[in-house]
């Protein structure tokens, strides 16, 4: 039994931050029915919207809708049409969540706010995602994950102490922190309701996420009237603390690792791990505080060691001393960690469309007795039987009627 | 719920203590290691000023506890007794070797979820590895990703694998209390390094390509423009993909000669050529404000974002009229402003019910009210250091 069987949630959303909570509601039982129309297609669905991509990105670009959306149902249907909205609702009565992540007032414009879908389902929970939140001047904005970090600070901290322009970061972070968020407000609103009869809507503003594992940062400013700068790799408790660059790989490329030291106890450690040398032996390192005044020429020192040898090696050494240190893995590294191979995190999830053998992160939350599965993402339209005719109880001849006057395209 | 954590469990327990599940923090008589970590209120070393300990333990009550001592964890088996969840934040197999193992721990408490957060898992060869932040960072894929073209890996702020390690085990446990009772007790565990190794698809993006995502600052994969760029007060950040998102980023450039041809309006091209396109971004960009780069730039449907110190952040109109940041009174320190949670749920609102425990609070509350010790078992359990 997964965790999750008998919740069924209607899913109007596009690329990570939308599809990623229902997701993994369905990876753990949920059944997530998936709604998009040719006309406002998931954007990872190859031709959604982006043009000029060759056959190899469009395939790319499906790799990550099977990413985003397996374990779903996909249903088709054109919230455009005029008798779509019935269809919709009929949907929703089956249903026990509706989210979305489309600009603000689309699903209004479409007769799908929280209000109209109470009114025909009333312990619906609604779950409504948006950048910067469903209220406030800025309600309107469209972000991706990029444009939140930068609102909500993150860019600004992630940095060196000083230089002029901040490093920030290529990645869409605050899609997959909005993500896990998701997932909690919608199983607590679930617990909620079946303790009280009562649905709810739930307003999530990406940025306020992503700003919830920011939160000493705020207080340093808000208590203490301080603007908190950017501290790289380095940190107030503990030296070493940094990546340092080792001696190249076989094939040239470059290879980096993290070494982090605690306590005088893993200082002792590492000193004996690497033979003693005399400049760890130095008064100046030997104590926490004195490490941390003398970071700069702390770090020279072991970045004269690592460079002499590759990070697996680096790692195997200290981890094997009981010092904290990591191999800076690149995707290859990753997909080939024997670790996460032995836990199995790296899985295969076939798909009729994929030409090649691609490779997924598999399921961050391990439940011993009830595990989640993975499923492949669903192709177009692939459950409008299921949708249609088994919940909703059409006909054939209804279907094919709809199909026809183009509600299900 | 018990939450027996260092830094790893707070963000799980803080989740679920702000949706109203009573979280009772057991910490050592000395107090938990959080307590030492900075932000510190005046910036004064106080056990009960840590900035840091306010925000990750907000809503719970707290109790001290030597779990290290034979007696402490005959309390502690009492404690699990009355509880639904364990929250774990120790290394693994620490409560194993004190003899809390599963067996035990279910006999003290048959349908308990024990949930841990640990760098790597409970199960795998790197399973007793050493791990923090930096190297979850690191072994995760994230680090390899973040930083200067060439330049040195950069960690992200705060404690971003931690906290999402915290917040899957928050997701993991309601998922096995739905369970409850068809069935009882489980065990949920969360690698900080496979939440991290699940982002940004590095995993599909080398087996469908051959070739590891590498370093880039903040260019983004195929957005272009998209990345940071200057403006007259600071940073901007566009993020310009589809074509027509393109031409209406064109107009707003002022249709420049240099970028009219339409080929520009192909993505993959844009990204191919960011060497040409960026110094024209940026020549105009940087004679503008941030304000009002992103109100015309929205005003168009860009995606645009100010680089915003936090303070920038909370001064801005869209978290006042939200209230993001409320006033709430409690803390030692006088009342001040807070952040709320991290979602709105209009039927069940956050609120800051009491704020984070001063060391032993709940002691007497817990200990005799609770567990029914008289005042004189409680006294000498102060007095043996137990707690």
């Amino acid at each position: 039994m997964l965790p999750l069987e008998g919740v069924r949630i209607l899913e109007f959303c596009s690329l990570i931050a939308g599809p990623l909570g229902p997701r993994i509601l369905a990876d753990h039982g949920a059944q997530v029915i998936k709604v998009e129309s040719e006309r406002r297609p998931d954007g990872f669905r190859a031709g959604g919207g982006f043009g000029g991509m060759t056959p190899e990105q469009l395939a790319n670009r499906l790799c990550n809708f099977n990413a985003f959306n397996r374990s779903k149902l996909s249903a088709s249907l054109d919230m455009t049409h005029p008798q779509a909205r019935e269809i919709a609702y009929r949907l929703v009565r089956t249903s026990d969540v509706v989210i979305d992540n489309f600009s603000y007032g689309v699903m209004q414009k479409w007769g799908m706010g929280y209000d109209a879908l109470r009114a025909i389902r009333p312990d619906i929970i609604v779950v409504s995602l948006k950048g910067l939140g469903s209220t406030g001047p800025q309600q309107g904005y469209v972000c991706l994950g990029p444009t939140i970090m930068a609102f909500s600070g993150l860019t600004h901290l992630w940095n060196f102490p000083d230089p002029p322009e901040p490093v920030g970061s290529q990645t869409a972070h605050p899609d997959y922190v909005v993500g896990g968020h998701v997932v909690v407000a919608i199983l607590a609103a679930l617990r909620h309701r079946q303790r009280t009869g009562r649905g709810q809507y739930i307003d999530v503003a990406m940025v306020e996420t992503t700003a919830a594992l920011l939160g000493p940062f705020y207080l340093d400013a808000l208590v203490n009237g301080r603007d908190p700068q950017p501290r790289g790799n380095w940190s107030p408790r503990a030296a070493p603390h940094n990546c340092y660059r080792c001696a190249d790989l076989p094939g040239g490329d470059e290879s980096w690792c993290v070494v982090s030291v605690w306590n005088d106890s893993q200082w002792n450690a590492f000193r004996q791990a690497v033979g003693d040398p005399a400049w760890a032996a130095a008064p100046q390192f030997a104590t926490m505080l004195r490490r941390i005044r003398h970071t700069a020429e702390l770090d020279g020192h072991m970045e004269a060691w690592t460079r002499q040898h590759p990070a697996p090696e680096i790692v195997d050494i200290l981890q094997a001393a009981g010092v904290p240190a990591g191999i800076v893995q690149s995707g290859k590294d990753l997909t080939n960690d024997p670790h996460l191979q032995a836990r199995g995190f790296v899985a295969g999830v076939p798909h009729p469309e994929m030409t090649r053998a691609v490779f997924y992160p598999g399921l961050t939350i391990s439940l011993t007795k009830t595990p989640g599965h993975l499923r492949r993402a669903p192709q177009w339209a692939e459950h409008n039987d299921y949708a249609y005719r088994e919940l909703l109880g059409l006909t054939a001849e209804e279907v094919a009627s709809l199909q026809q006057e183009g509600v299900l395209t | 719920m018990l939450e027996v954590a260092g830094e790893r469990g707070e963000y799980c327990g803080k989740l679920l203590a702000d949706l109203g599940a009573d979280v009772i923090k057991i910490e050592p008589p000395e107090g938990s290691p959080t307590r030492r970590r900075g932000p510190f209120a005046a910036d004064r070393l106080h056990r009960e000023g840590s900035l840091h300990f306010a925000y990750y333990n907000t809503n719970k009550r707290g109790i001290t506890l030597r779990l290290a001592a034979a007696s402490g964890r005959s309390l502690f088996r009492r404690l699990l007794a009355a509880a639904d969840v364990l929250v774990d934040g120790m290394e693994p197999g620490y409560l194993e070797a004190l003899g809390l193992d599963d067996a035990a721990l279910h006999s003290a408490r048959p349908d308990l979820i024990h949930t841990s957060i640990t760098p790597f898992g409970l199960s795998g060869p790197h399973r007793d590895y050493h791990g923090d932040e930096l190297v979850a960072f690191a072994m995760g894929g994230f680090l390899f990703i973040s930083g200067q073209q060439g330049g040195r890996p950069l960690v992200g702020p705060g404690q971003q694998a931690t906290d999402l390690g915290g917040l899957h085990a928050a997701a993991g446990v309601l998922m096995a209390l739905q369970n409850r009772p068809a069935v009882a007790g489980q065990q949920v565990s969360v690698s900080m390094q496979e939440v991290l190794a699940s982002e940004e698809h590095l995993i599909e993006r080398y087996t469908f390509a051959g070739t590891s995502v590498r370093r880039e600052g903040s260019q983004h994969g195929t957005a272009a423009p998209g990345r940071i760029y200057p403006a007259r007060d600071g940073f901007i950040h566009f993020f310009i993909a589809q074509p027509e998102k393109w031409r209406a980023f064109f107009r707003l450039l002022g249709d420049p000669e240099m970028l009219s041809d339409e080929v520009w309006s192909d993505p993959p091209f844009r990204r191919a050529n960011v060497d040409i396109l960026n110094p024209l971004v940026a020549a105009w960009s940087s004679e503008r404000s941030r304000q009002e780069l992103v109100e015309r730039a929205q005003d168009r449907g860009l995606p645009t974002g100010s680089v915003n110190a936090p303070r920038e952040f909370i001064d801005s109109a869209q978290c006042a009229q939200r209230g993001l940041f409320p006033v709430v009174d409690g803390a030692l320190w006088g009342p001040c402003r807070f952040p709320a949670g991290p979602y709105q749920l209009g039927d069940s609102p956050w609120a800051l019910r009491h704020p984070a425990p001063v060391l032993g609070q709940d002691n007497e509350a817990i200990y005799l009210g609770e567990l029914g010790l008289s005042r004189a078992e409680l006294l000498a359990l102060r007095a043996n250091g137990m707690i």
